[in-house]
C-alpha cells in the first residue's frame, strides 16, 4: 500500500478529529465520498463497468464462456479473477511492480465471492458435471490510491451484473446488498479511519 | 450507511456561463504564436522555421516585445522571495532536502535555519548531530526562497520568526499556477482559521494561534486537541480551496473568504459534491466580479 509521509502534528490532528467523528474533509467516520458509475463501457465484453471514487478509477469487464465445472463442485459454475495494476495508477506499479498488489486483490476477491450470499453459483450451471458458465472478470486499476479496492470492486460486480442481464439489480437493491455483503466486512479492516 | 452513486455527467464549459471581457490566447505545444520576427522569445517558446512556436500548453503573455507562454499545469519554478510550504524528505550532512512540488528537491541548509531561542552563532558539530531533533522526515515547514541554483533547484531559508516548522493543520495541494502572487501569503481569516498560501501550490490551513510565541521560533509543536468549532472551520476552508482549485479559480485571501461565505448554507461534506461545488464557485465568481467592477 502507498504510504503518505505526515508530520507528528498532522497525525495528532487527524486522530483527534476522528475521535470526534469529524474527518479532515468534513465527513463523518461513516460517510462515503461520491461514487460515479458508468456501465457498458467495453464493447467486446458481456458486461462492464467503470467506477470512480475519489482519486481511484477502476474498470471491470466480465466475459462469460462455457466450461466444465470443477470436480469438487459439479453443480456450480465459477469465477476467475485477474487484476491488473496499471503503471499510470502509481509510479511503483511500473513493469512488474503492480503484480504483487494485483495478486493480493485477486485473492481477496476469490475469498469474497466464495460465499453463497454474494453470488449464486448454482445459477451458472448448465448441465451438472458437464457444462457450466465460467465468468472471467478482468479488473484494471488505472488511477488512484491503493486503499479501498476490494470494497469498490465488489460494488462494481453488482453494477456489472445488471449490465450483463444475468441478474437484475436496480440501484435500490444495490445499496442493500452492499450493506450485507461480505465485501463490507472485508473492507472494514482495510479502510483507514481518516480515509483516503 | 448510505452510499451515493451517480452517473458521470458531461462537464459544462465555463466560458458560456460567465462572459469574459478579454479572450485569453490559449496554445498547445506546436501551435504557432506569431510569424512576426520582431519579438523576443521568452519561456515556453522556441523558434522554428521563421515562426515562434509554443512548447508548453498555456496562455500567451506579451510584455512589449517579449512573448512567453505561461503553462497551466506545471511544477513549481522557484523565484527568489517566494514563500513555500514544503515537506522534509531527507536529513543530510549539513542540510535538509525539502519536497516542494518542483522538478528537483529543494535544499534547506543548516546555516539558513534559525536556532531555537533566536541565537546567532556559527553552527557547530553538535548542531549537525542535533539536526534530526529540529526537523525530521515528514515534517512540514514554511520557508522563503533564498536562491535558485543553475539547475533549477531552490535553496530555502527560515531566517524569520514567521517561518519554521508547522504544527497542527491541514495541507491542500493545488497547481502552483493557481496561487496569486501577493504582498503577503500569511493570512488570518476572519472566519476563525489562518492560511498560508505557498507559491508552490501547497496551502496550509491551521487554527489561529491564540498568542504569538516569539521566543519559540516555531519549534515546539502544540499537540493539544483543537476544538470542534475550529475543526469545522478548517475542514470547510479545505473543501472550499479544493473546489476553487477544481474550477481553476485563482487562490487568494479574498476569493477563499468569499467561497467560504458562499458555502455556509451547505453542510461541510456536501461541498465535495460536483453540483454544489459549481454553485458555490459560481457565486464566488459573481461576487469577485461585482467587487472589481
Amino acid at each position: 500500500m502507498a504510504s503518505v509521509a505526515l508530520s507528528e502534528a498532522e497525525k495528532v490532528y487527524i486522530v483527534h478529529g476522528v475521535q470526534e467523528d469529524l474527518r479532515v474533509d468534513g465527513r463523518g467516520c461513516d460517510d462515503y465520498r461520491c461514487v460515479e458509475v458508468e456501465t457498458d463501457v467495453v464493447s467486446n465484453t458481456s458486461g462492464s463497468a467503470r467506477v470512480k471514487l475519489g482519486h481511484t478509477d477502476i474498470l471491470v469487464g466480465v466475459k462469460a464462456e462455457m466450461g466444465t465445472p470443477k470436480l469438487e463442485k459439479p453443480n456450480e459454475g465459477y469465477l476467475e479473477f485477474f487484476v491488473d495494476c496499471s503503471a499510470s495508477a502509481a509510479p511503483e506499479f511500473e513493469g512488474r511492480g503492480g503484480d504483487d498488489l494485483g495478486t493480493e486483490i485477486a485473492n481477496t476477491l476469490y475469498r469474497i465471492f466464495n460465499n453463497k450470499s454474494s453470488i449464486d453459483l448454482k445459477s451458472l450451471c448448465i448441465s451438472p458435471r458437464e457444462h457450466c458458465w465460467v465468468l472471467y472478470v478482468d479488473v484494471l486499476l488505472y488511477h488512484g490510491s491503493t486503499q479501498n479496492y476490494p470494497q469498490r470492486l465488489s460494488g462494481k460486480k453488482q453494477t456489472r451484473y445488471s449490465a450483463d442481464g444475468t441478474s437484475r439489480t436496480d440501484r435500490q437493491s444495490c445499496n442493500e446488498e452492499d450493506e450485507h455483503s461480505p465485501a463490507f466486512l472485508c473492507s472494514r479492516y482495510r479502510c483507514s479511519a481518516s480515509g483516503h | 450507511m448510505a452510499l451515493e452513486m451517480r452517473l458521470p455527467v458531461a462537464r459544462k464549459p465555463l466560458s458560456e456561463s460567465l462572459g469574459r471581457e478579454s479572450k485569453k490566447h490559449l496554445v498547445v505545444p506546436g501551435d504557432t504564436i506569431t510569424t512576426d520576427t520582431g519579438f523576443m522569445r521568452g519561456h515556453g517558446t522556441y523558434m522554428g522555421e521563421e515562426k515562434l512556436i509554443a512548447s508548453v500548453a498555456g496562455s500567451v503573455e506579451r510584455v512589449n516585445k517579449l512573448i512567453c507562454v505561461k503553462a497551466l499545469k506545471t511544477r513549481y519554478n522557484g523565484e527568489v522571495g517566494d514563500i513555500v510550504v514544503g515537506r522534509i524528505t531527507e536529513v543530510q550532512q549539513k542540510r535538509w532536502k525539502v519536497e516542494t512540488n518542483s522538478r528537483l528537491d529543494s535544499v534547506l541548509l543548516l546555516s539558513s535555519m534559525n536556532l531555537p531561542g533566536g541565537e546567532l552563532r556559527r553552527r557547530s558539530a553538535e548542531d549537525e548531530l542535533a539536526m534530526r531533533g529540529f526537523l525530521q522526515e515528514g515534517d512540514l515547514i514554511s520557508a522563503e526562497v533564498q536562491a535558485v541554483f543553475s539547475d533549477g533547484a531552490v535553496s530555502l531559508h527560515t531566517r524569520s520568526l514567521k517561518y519554521g516548522k508547522l504544527g497542527q493543520g491541514v495541507l491542500v495541494q493545488v497547481s502552483p499556477s493557481l496561487v496569486k502572487r501577493q504582498k503577503t501569503h500569511f493570512h488570518d481569516l476572519p472566519c476563525g482559521a489562518s492560511v498560508i498560501l505557498g507559491n508552490n501550490g501547497f496551502i496550509w490551513v491551521y487554527p489561529t494561534p491564540e498568542h504569538k510565541d516569539d521566543d519559540a521560533g516555531g519549534f515546539i509543536a502544540n499537540l493539544e486537541p483543537v476544538s470542534l468549532a475550529d475543526r469545522e472551520v478548517i475542514s470547510r476552508l479545505r473543501n472550499c480551496i479544493v473546489s476553487l482549485a477544481t474550477q481553476r479559480m485563482m487562490l487568494y485571501d479574498t476569493s477563499i473568504l468569499y467561497c467560504y461565505e458562499a458555502s455556509l448554507p451547505h453542510q461541510i461534506k456536501d461541498i465535495l459534491k460536483p453540483e454544489i461545488m459549481e454553485e458555490i464557485v459560481m457565486e464566488t465568481r459573481q461576487r469577485l466580479l461585482e467587487q472589481e467592477g
